[in-house]
């Protein structure tokens, strides 16, 4: 073809695309939410077919052998406070200078974690969804810039990711957004020819979010800590440092392995977040498969703990000899509601899964699923929980994954 | 009758199942001779973009559905292509990468080899056509 690069001889325009039909049944008790993600519609529980389905459809136009545009959308269940723009998931330009560098442009998927980046597509890992104690609350895209460089020897293949960019994520209890802005990620990988893939991450970025709602009690809280009666006084600073997180820096760190080779699957992985938009904490999963033909039962274990006192405060006898018992009643009814908020902040839970997958196609599978979370008192965010009771759950789900 | 025994079990053993042979194959004019099989997984599995010499690699697959494609992938990867199709769609649909475009037939593999000194692709026969060299040959597993 005239003008054509050499070697390359047409441009290439390519069409894909992933699915999940999934139906849930959750027995959590009244007033708990079961989902996917806490930027999903919060529900009424029971039986649903919305909290894995989802369609994704993505082009790839290669320009040339150094550029490539790629643009995905995906439709699944999401808040009435997510924007339109959330279905776009990719919208990047990559240059591809050498075998070795490349540069993307756009909105991209937030490669923080081992599934990170590829959560929506139930076809490309063994269960039925990513662990909810670890993924459930990160954002799906960044847009900004990437830069990565690969580089392989001996059948080892190493790549190191830096991402400046910014995310955002909504959840549908609060209808706030929290912006990461600017986000910094640096992603380390090494993958072998013998299925082994190590994987470490470290984000910094810095929290927006509107806290006009929050105010009054962030103003009552500064005046009960004034009073500089203890520990009634790190009680109140303590709600207010976790409540008044716009314009804190949060850090991530994550590492995790996986490996898939021969009739033996297993992943693990491990975070600690310090000072996030959730308080403090750290969460970890792990999990391990065999392969029969097509058959591939799992077994695996997560959980997540907030570093959050999950005791609500007793101010009164404290207060009283300093504001009176009026002034101290007050106070309480104060320190009470600024618990609650902070537990809304607060997860502390483990789940249990037992799973199989049937791979009855090479494009398309069926997976069977068994959750069972014991969630701590005060420690239901992810459930959405307003309640503060513990929670005793099962979740059991049915999926047909495919791509095409 | 201890010759015909000898021709009975000559006989035997050459029928029974056969394992198929799959040929790595570029344009004659391209300047790599051989390829190792740890070459072949990095370039059809894109951890590598280049030849031996740093020319870009197009890289092409015969169609989904084709017969041959699981005992090719099986033979390069160990891996079944339900494996290789979820090894794929991690790396697409997260932008990382692109599988290799597909053409439709053993003919359609030979022609773009042919006229592009940059493809590589496979067929699940030996060429015969001289405008076209064989790299590796890759056997099927037992």
């Amino acid at each position: 073809m005239a003008g054509a690069e050499p070697g390359f001889e047409v441009s290439d325009l390519h069409f894909s695309g992933f699915g999940t039909f999934g139906l849930t049944h959750s027995n959590a008790p009244a007033g708990t939410n079961f989902h996917r993600d806490m930027s999903e519609r919060l529900n009424q529980g029971g039986t649903r077919a919305d909290t894995d389905t989802r369609l994704g459809a993505q082009v790839n136009y290669k320009a040339s052998s150094q550029f490539e545009f790629v643009g995905q959308v995906v439709g699944a269940n999401r808040g009435a406070a997510q924007p339109p723009s959330d279905f776009l998931t990719l919208a990047f330009a990559a240059w591809r200078p050498s075998d070795d560098w490349t540069v993307r442009l756009g909105r991209m998927s937030t490669d923080y974690f081992l599934l990170a980046d590829y959560r929506h597509v139930g076809f490309a890992y063994p269960f039925v969804r990513p662990p909810i104690e670890y993924y459930s609350s990160l954002p799906y895209a960044a847009d900004g810039i990437d830069l990565t460089r690969a580089w392989r020897s001996d059948g080892i293949t190493w790549r190191l990711r830096g991402v400046v960019g910014h995310s955002r994520f909504i959840t549908d209890q609060s209808g706030t957004a929290v912006t990461l802005r600017p986000g910094y990620t640096l992603v380390l990988s090494r993958e072998d020819d013998d299925g082994l893939l190590l994987k470490a991450t470290v984000v910094r970025a810095r929290v927006h979010t509107d806290l006009a709602a929050a105010q009054p009690l962030l103003k009552g809280l500064g005046q009960i800590a004034g009073l500089g009666v203890q520990p009634v006084a790190d009680d109140a600073r303590t709600y207010a440092g976790v409540l008044s997180v716009d314009g804190q820096y949060i850090n991530y760190f994550s590492a995790g392995a996986g490996y898939d080779r021969g009739p033996w699957l297993a992943s693990l992985e491990v975070n600690r977040a310090a000072r996030s938009t959730a308080g403090s904490y750290g969460s970890a999963w792990g999990l391990v498969g065999h392969r029969w033909g097509a058959v591939t039962g799992y077994t695996g274990m997560s959980a997540i703990r907030t570093d959050q006192s999950r005791t609500p405060p007793d101010w009164r006898a404290a207060l009283t000899p300093v504001v009176g018992a009026a002034g101290a009643a007050q106070a309480q009814q104060l320190g009470m509601i600024a618990f609650s908020a902070a537990s809304q902040t607060n997860a502390t839970q483990r789940t249990f899964t037992l799973g199989m997958r049937w791979d009855f196609s090479d494009r398309a599978a069926v997976k069977l699923q068994w959750d069972r979370s014991r969630v701590d008192a005060y420690g239901g965010r992810i459930w959405s929980s307003m309640t503060g009771e513990p929670i005793h759950a099962n979740v059991e789900s049915a999926t047909l994954d495919f791509v095409f | 009758m201890r010759r015909a025994l000898t021709c009975f079990l000559a006989a035997c053993t050459m029928v029974g199942p056969t394992r198929a042979d799959y040929y790595l194959v570029v344009q004659a004019s391209n300047t790599q001779t051989s390829m190792t099989q740890k070459e072949a997984v990095d370039l059809f599995m894109s951890r590598r973009h280049v030849f031996r010499n740093g020319d870009a690699a197009l890289v092409f697959d015969l169609a989904r559905g084709h017969s041959e494609r699981e005992g090719f992938y099986k033979s390069l990867t160990g891996l079944s292509l339900a494996q290789v199709n979820s090894y794929w769609s991690r790396l697409m649909f997260s932008g990382e990468s692109r599988p290799p475009q597909e053409l439709a037939d053993e003919a359609a593999m030979l022609d773009m080899v042919k006229r592009n000194p940059n493809a590589l692709a496979w067929v699940p026969h030996e060429p015969t056509d001289k405008q076209v060299r064989t790299l590796l040959v890759l056997k099927e597993p037992n």
